[in-house]
């Protein structure tokens, strides 16, 4: 790898794939492929169907660089979104529903998600963990199970036994309330 | 769905977790309302932080996708493939990462191809009585770091790009043209246009108001080059023409784009 593309930014990187130099890909890869990889799989419960999602993941990024707007947000971001999206259809795809419910329900038997992050900086980690574990239990479980568990919030409504307009609102309440907390985070994002 | 609707929607459209029709009205009135877009931006930065992991990706998966890449290269024929697998990806996913709305961009290309041509093609036709008009062709200015100088006006949030494809060739033509409200532009990234014979040279054109326009020599083996823009340009072409300019497109157009 060259020492250039090492230092040079992520949104000139993608400025790079917009002229075709692989080497700009193979670099953003080796900044984001480990995280883009851990969420799939964290949705998916599966290597194979995530590696799937990074390749798409980074595929697209190679085809369409001009998606990425750096106004609205870090390449990490983008990619993080772009993952969830993309794990989320894969999970509502037929095929995958069966295995799913099976999961499901030994999951909520055994009392629910456990965060267990990986956040490549501790400090970040912790804060999201003390941001998550610092909400009420009816705000954080619709959160984790529409994210980490891919569910839409009606399904989510089902699984808790809420009318789905409380859903709706516990999960917007508390996705503001965590980003409250995360302010000072924000600062720290995923570019490295 | 009124205002309010929308607004209780906007927590569980940031987590994927809103069905497709949701997301739809979600995402048209995203286009209108500048804090409910700030609103889905910050839930977004809390599900990235979440969804933030520092783990290693799996050995063996980058050459998988570096041989996908070469693939594209070599074993598709021409660039209107890969606009037309990433017009089919734009239409299942109405909506990017960011939650911005995706506008279907290469829809109505064929549409505009069309109707250029038949500008083109009758500006050809004048192209004596043009010639009285337009005397001197100038330049573009070839710039070193004008790449850089795209990069930093891509930063702007004002600025506006717009991609110039091939439609017709068999090589990946594209070039990238970055522009900011002062009408200071920059042609870069430009590949697939080969360098031609010495009595040839590229040639930048714009549809403005109706009228083709040059924007510029590019040379015979195009450099990223500074351009000057005015904000009545909509659509933008690449053309080879013989030394020197014409005032007016006399080939085929080997690369276009239109400002969305």
């Amino acid at each position: 790898m060259r020492p250039d593309l090492q230092s040079a930014s992520d949104a000139n990187l993608v400025m790079a794939i917009a002229r075709y130099h692989e080497d700009a890909l193979a670099e953003l890869y080796r900044r984001h492929a480990g995280a883009v990889f851990g969420l799939a799989r964290r949705v998916l419960w599966d290597a194979a169907l995530a590696e799937e999602v990074v390749q798409e993941v980074f595929l697209r990024l190679w085809s369409a660089p001009e998606r990425y707007d750096p106004e609205r947000g870090t390449l990490r971001s983008f990619l993080l979104a772009q993952t969830h999206g993309k794990a989320v259809d894969q999970l509502r795809s037929e095929s995958s529903r069966r295995e799913r419910e099976a999961r499901d329900a030994s999951t909520l038997a055994g009392g629910g998600y456990d965060v267990e992050l990986e956040v490549f900086d501790l400090t970040v980690a912790e804060q999201v963990r003390d941001a998550l574990g610092g909400l009420p239990d009816d705000q954080r479980r619709p959160i984790e199970l529409a994210y980490f568990g891919g569910h839409s919030y009606r399904e989510v409504a089902v699984m808790l036994g809420e009318p789905e307009g409380t859903v709706k609102s516990r999960i917007r309440a508390g996705l503001g309330r965590m980003h409250g907390h995360l302010a000072p985070a924000m600062g720290v994002r995923g570019d490295e | 769905m009124t205002h309010a609707e929308i607004e209780e929607l906007l927590g569980a459209y940031a987590l994927d977790a809103v069905d497709a029709h949701e997301a739809l009205a979600v995402e048209e009135h995203l286009a209108t309302c500048p804090r409910c877009r700030a609103e889905v931006a910050a839930h977004r930065e809390v599900a990235a932080l979440l969804g933030n992991s520092g783990g290693e990706a799996p050995e063996g998966l980058w050459s998988r996708i570096a041989s996908e890449i070469d693939l594209e290269f070599r074993g598709r024929p021409s660039l209107p493939d890969i606009s037309s697998a990433r017009r089919a990806r734009a239409a299942t996913s109405a909506r990017d990462g960011n939650g911005r709305r995706v506008l279907p961009l290469a829809l109505s290309l064929g549409a505009i191809a069309a109707a250029l041509a038949l500008v083109v093609a009758l500006l050809s036709a004048k192209v004596g009585s043009l010639d009285s008009q337009v005397r001197t062709i100038s330049s573009a200015v070839a710039l070193n770091g004008a790449a850089e100088q795209a990069a930093l006006a891509a930063t702007d949030p004002r600025h506006r790009s717009v991609l110039l494809t091939s439609r017709t060739g068999t090589d990946l033509t594209r070039a990238l043209l970055v522009m900011l409200p002062s009408g200071q532009a920059y042609l870069v990234a430009q590949s697939g246009l080969t360098a031609l014979a010495g009595d040839r040279t590229y040639q930048l054109w714009a549809l403005a108001s109706g009228r083709v326009v040059s924007l510029g020599l590019l040379g015979r083996a195009p450099k990223d080059v500074a351009v000057q823009v005015t904000s009545n340009m909509t659509e933008f072409m690449v053309t080879a023409e013989p030394l020197g300019g014409t005032s007016a497109p006399t080939t085929p157009v080997l690369a276009q784009g239109s400002l969305q």
